[in-house]
């Protein structure tokens, strides 16, 4: 028994490597797996990257220009800058990872009960996404803000709201599958609902919904950098938002740019990375994306490719046609009658 | 004097893979009120050669070449289609030559009103103003057989059925009677119930206005009772080219006599349909010789090495096989 | 029809309903004390004091009459006072609404103008310079935040170089003078003309360009230029951003309508039946093509008034937004509530008319 429990497991642990060894391959994939592997390296080395901590108070060195003791300047507490963006790289991912699995997981779970479950689930569901539609997610966010300023209190009105967008699109997944013919044969073959849902209606969403997940995990990180710099989040945690908000206050006028650019670099490189990781997810999932190698764009201008295609379309004469006849018969004879 | 007379014609297109070869050397004309139908399997190339000879192929990805492809107009001028631009080509489309498609449900504009798009044709070729227009677009729709066109000229298309759909394309590219009609699959997306009476309809318009039909089909039926005279098509190639009487009954292209076989006679009994064995080679990866070789009962060495021309056997039958009737009737034994 | 309409507007009562609701709660759910606000000033061991608030703004009552008669004051359209501003509510937004307007409306008119041009001629020919431009921002702007983007350009533009002003909607010390009585009259006419040449051509497009002109007109009667020129200096930075952003996002959005329309049949047919391409172009690809802008263009119109609230902050702009930030670092729910309410129901109102202008263009909407 544990014998069987642990192949299973090591065949599971190949099967990821292999999906995993997939996106590598993709270009798209290995660029993003790269820029979202060093935002990740930073956020869980940052100790050690850096020989600052987030409250070493040195007013004396504040507003510093960048520097080799300070790459990118401090504060003006006389902070590290590149400390804080390493610091600041943990909230990012935190939010944008927790916040995209469970939109994803809510609106998947919501989307497929919406669409297979009969009429009174819909109807509800349907409503819900059309009531929370209508709500603005940053005012309810401020106000909200009231209650709880913590991280927590963001990824839950996040996915409060956030599932709809999922649900909505797996919804219209499952409906169109299950019209597929292929799923009415298997229900008129007599398999079960759990079956279907196993074999066919799953496999037909997930690569819809790990993709799904991977842009919004990069939607959401834009979104929490947004709400950071309104003031909005646990004042005591350092997220790139903040930075930027400190940065107009006081790099503006004493003209330190690497600190107003660097937390925008951060958040491009993290958001463009799980995009990127997005889209291979997408090309290497979906079978329809595949991608031919383009054979066009080696060789000869269009116009001439097309005139060298056109000459070697010629046809023989119909003397010549049979000569070439009458040598065939004399070589292999015709068959005999049997 | 033919209405269109193309000789070698020829059309790639060019895509992420390389260059598709559509139609290769084709030739084809049609004589004054003369029916004419191109027959054979889907992707044949026989849609790509009804939209050639509207010069409705884009280049890129379309490109498209002929030794000569000459269409004589009403006052008998000559017009090289393929010299022609766009907007050389306007005065010629649905004054000279006109089109059916296929499937009427995407052929027409879903935003825009039946009468809408019939007024068109009026508008832009007569100059006519959008009132005159209307009563003429009235005027044709009671001529291809639709009741109450009032109403239906002021709904959707998604508002009508399929057949009067057809019956609108029938409407629009008839209006000017052109010279030359094209019809290109013009039933297979209707009823069978509706597919005679779309029929006998172009038909009766042919008749009517004296135009000259190039019917595209794969649809064996519709060829006995629309057309004179027959092309096979087969993989970018005439394969056979004759009266419609001498090809159905003496077919002498084994891709011909296959397709034949392949309907079945109403009065016979049926065993099993017959089929034609393996597919339809992908237009990338033709056979080197004959393109019907791997999937022909007579192959021989030759048929495989080499592509066979299209011999005139006299009384205007061409076949595209080195072997003749005879022949290839010993061989089958 | 009718009853497609009918369901409609049932179901955007409904959505209204449960967002009322909601605002009801949010209150009674955050603070621990809902009159907490009305308490600014009056000490806490003055309990005698506070009672009174409490009585006068009817919070001793149960929560079932507090909560009917929330809605019988929002059926009457009154949103109560704000305790910050001791004023109505109303009063306080309307102050600060065309404020955001200025810079929504501006730069959504400019970025779907050049939107649609940009993404006109890159879906018409493949291997145009605006198609590679598209294309290339197009993946790279997505992942770019547009605050970050706003504060590197005031950085460049404003404190650099020193060509725009760093913040604010007019320059200091000066306020808007605006003739009411004359916009109104001017507004009026305006549309009563577009009305009139609506009637006489029988032409939707009419509207589309009349209102907005009529407004243009009405504005420039009643604010003198120099105003106007000094609020236009004032917003060229923030525009611009929103419409960098904007263009991009609209232009990819016709590209790809205009590339899947001119690919399809009924194109083919308005070829063959000879008409000239421009016509093809406008009446039938055009006309198909800009169907899906109209929802996205739905969708955003409720964003006009509510304006961005980062916008507003990094440019000290005037506007909603920045009201709103205001009014939740004050706790002055009675405004932040108002806003969201007043946010929640332009944004069911919009969808509701995107809804009928889109049956408008497009037929083929099922009548459920």
């Amino acid at each position: 028994m544990m014998k069987q429990l642990g192949l299973r497991f090591l065949s599971a642990l190949r099967g990821i490597g292999k999906f995993l060894l997939k996106i590598l391959k993709n270009p798209k994939g290995r660029l993003g797996v790269i820029l979202v592997g060093i935002v990740v390296l930073a956020a869980i080395l940052a100790p050690v990257l850096t020989p600052y901590e987030l409250d070493a108070y040195d007013i004396a060195n504040g507003l510093a220009k960048p520097s080799r003791e300070h790459l990118l300047g401090t504060d003006k507490n006389g902070i590290d800058i590149l400390t804080q963006i390493l610091y600041g790289a943990r909230i990012s991912l935190i939010i944008g990872i927790v916040t995209g699995l469970c939109v994803t997981l809510l609106g998947a779970t919501l989307g497929v009960v919406s669409a297979y479950f009969g009429k009174v689930p819909a109807t509800v569901i349907l409503n819900l996404i059309n009531v929370l539609l209508v709500i603005p997610t940053t005012p309810l966010m401020m106000i909200m803000s009231n209650l709880s300023s913590s991280y927590l209190m963001m990824i839950a009105i996040f996915t409060l709201i956030g599932w709809c967008g999922t649900a909505r699109v797996v919804r219209a997944q499952v409906l169109s599958v299950m019209n597929m013919n292929y799923v009415r044969a298997a229900e008129l073959s007599g398999g079960s609902k759990t079956y279907i849902m196993y074999r066919h209606i799953l496999p037909a969403v997930s690569h819809l919904l790990i993709m799904n997940c991977a842009l919004s995990c990069a939607g959401f990180m834009i979104a929490e950098a947004g709400l950071s710099f309104i003031g909005l989040g646990d004042p005591s945690v350092i997220s790139w938002g903040k930075i930027l908000v400190a940065a107009q206050d006081s790099a503006f006028t004493s003209g330190l740019w690497a600190w107003v650019l660097a937390p925008g670099v951060a958040i491009f490189i993290t958001v463009y990375g799980f995009m990127q990781i997005g889209y291979a997810l997408e090309e290497i999932l979906n079978p329809k994306m595949k991608r031919k190698k383009d054979k066009r764009k080696n060789g000869l201008p269009p116009e001439e490719a097309a005139a060298q295609v056109f000459a070697s379309m010629a046809e023989q004469s119909e003397d010549e046609a049979l000569r070439l006849k009458e040598e065939f018969s004399k070589e292999v004879p015709t068959r005999e009658r049997t | 004097m033919n209405v269109l007379d193309i000789k070698n014609l020829k059309v790639i297109f060019r895509t992420e893979e390389g260059f598709v070869r559509a139609v290769e050397g084709v030739d084809l004309h049609i004589g004054e009120g003369e029916r004419v139908a191109i027959v054979g399997e889907s992707g044949c190339g026989k849609s790509v050669t009804s939209l050639a000879c509207m010069n409705l192929l884009t280049t890129p990805p379309a490109y498209v070449t002929a030794d000569s492809f000459v269409f004589t107009d009403h006052d008998g001028h000559k017009h090289n289609i393929l010299e022609k631009t766009e907007n050389e080509m306007l005065a010629l489309r649905a004054e000279e030559m006109a089109m059916i498609f296929q499937d009427p449900s995407t052929f027409l504009n879903p935003v825009m009103t039946i009468g809408e798009q019939l007024d068109e044709v009026f508008i832009y070729h007569m100059n006519m103003k959008p009132k005159d227009a209307r009563e003429c677009s009235l005027a044709m729709m009671r001529k291809v057989g639709i009741p109450d066109p009032e109403m239906r000229a002021s709904q959707y298309p998604h508002e009508l059925s399929g057949g009067l759909k057809q019956r609108i394309l029938i409407a629009m590219a008839t209006s000017l009677s052109p010279r030359l009609l094209i019809a290109d699959e013009p039933t297979t997306a209707l009823d069978v119930t509706i597919q005679a009476q779309i029929l006998r309809l172009i038909s009766e318009r042919c008749a009517k206005e004296k135009m000259s039909l190039l019917m595209i089909t794969h649809d064996l039926g519709v060829v006995r009772e629309m057309a004179d005279r027959v092309y096979v098509m087969y993989c970018g190639k005439i394969v056979e080219e004759g009266s419609i009487e001498e090809i159905l009954k003496r077919p002498q292209h084994p891709y011909t006599k296959a397709l034949i076989d392949t309907v079945p006679g109403m009065d016979e009994e049926v065993d099993r349909f017959v089929q034609i064995p393996h597919n339809v080679p992908h237009p990338m990866h033709k056979p080197q010789g004959c393109y019907f070789s791997n999937r022909c009962a007579y192959c021989t060495d030759l048929c495989r090495t080499k592509q066979p021309p299209l011999f005139d056997r006299g009384d205007g039958r061409k076949i595209r096989c080195y072997y003749t009737p005879e022949e290839l009737w010993l061989k089958s034994y | 029809m009718k009853g497609y309409y009918l369901k409609k507007v049932l179901s955007s009562l409904f959505v209204l309903f449960i967002i009322i609701t909601l605002n009801f709660f949010l209150p009674r759910m955050i603070f621990s004390d809902p009159a907490q606000p009305y308490f600014a000033g009056v000490p806490e061991d003055q309990t005698a004091l506070r009672e009174q608030i409490r009585e006068e703004y009817g919070f001793n009552d149960p929560l079932i009459v507090q909560y009917f008669d929330y809605l019988g004051r929002v059926f009457t359209l009154d949103l109560g006072t704000s305790h910050v501003y001791k004023d109505s509510v109303w009063k306080v937004m309307f102050s600060r609404i065309p404020w955001s307007m200025v810079l929504t409306v501006s730069s959504m008119l400019i970025s779907i103008t050049l939107g649609i041009i940009l993404g006109a001629i890159a879906g018409k020919k493949r291997d145009h310079a605006a198609d590679k431009v598209l294309l290339g921002l197009s993946g790279v702007t997505t992942a770019i935040p547009s605050f970050w983007l706003a504060l590197v350009s005031l950085m460049l533009f404003a404190f650099t170089f020193k060509i725009f002003p760093y913040r604010g909607a007019m320059t200091a010390g000066y306020t808007l003078s605006f003739n009411g009585p004359v916009f109104l009259i001017v507004l009026v006419v305006g549309v009563a003309l577009t009305v009139a040449l609506k009637l006489i051509t029988r032409k939707i497009i009419c509207i589309f360009i009349g209102s907005p002109l009529s407004v243009l007109a009405a504005l420039l009667a009643a604010v003198p230029v120099g105003d106007i020129a000094d609020v236009a200096y004032h917003a060229a930075l923030p525009v611009m951003i929103s419409v960098f952003s904007g263009v991009i996002s609209y232009g990819l959005l016709v590209r790809n309508s205009m590339i899947a329309v001119t690919n399809e049949d009924y194109i083919l047919t308005a070829r063959a039946k000879g008409l000239p391409p421009s016509v093809v172009l406008y009446k039938h690809t055009f006309r198909n093509a800009l169907l899906p802008l109209i929802t996205n263009v739905g969708m955003s119109m409720a964003g006009l008034l509510g304006g961005s609230v980062l916008m507003e902050k990094i440019f000290s702009w005037p506007g909603m937004g920045q009201l709103l930030l205001d009014a939740c670092n004050n706790g002055d729910y009675q405004l932040s509530q108002a806003i969201l309410l007043l946010f929640a129901s332009i944004t069911v109102v919009c969808n509701f008319i995107t809804d009928l202008v889109y049956h408008k263009f497009d037929p083929r909407v099922k009548e459920v």
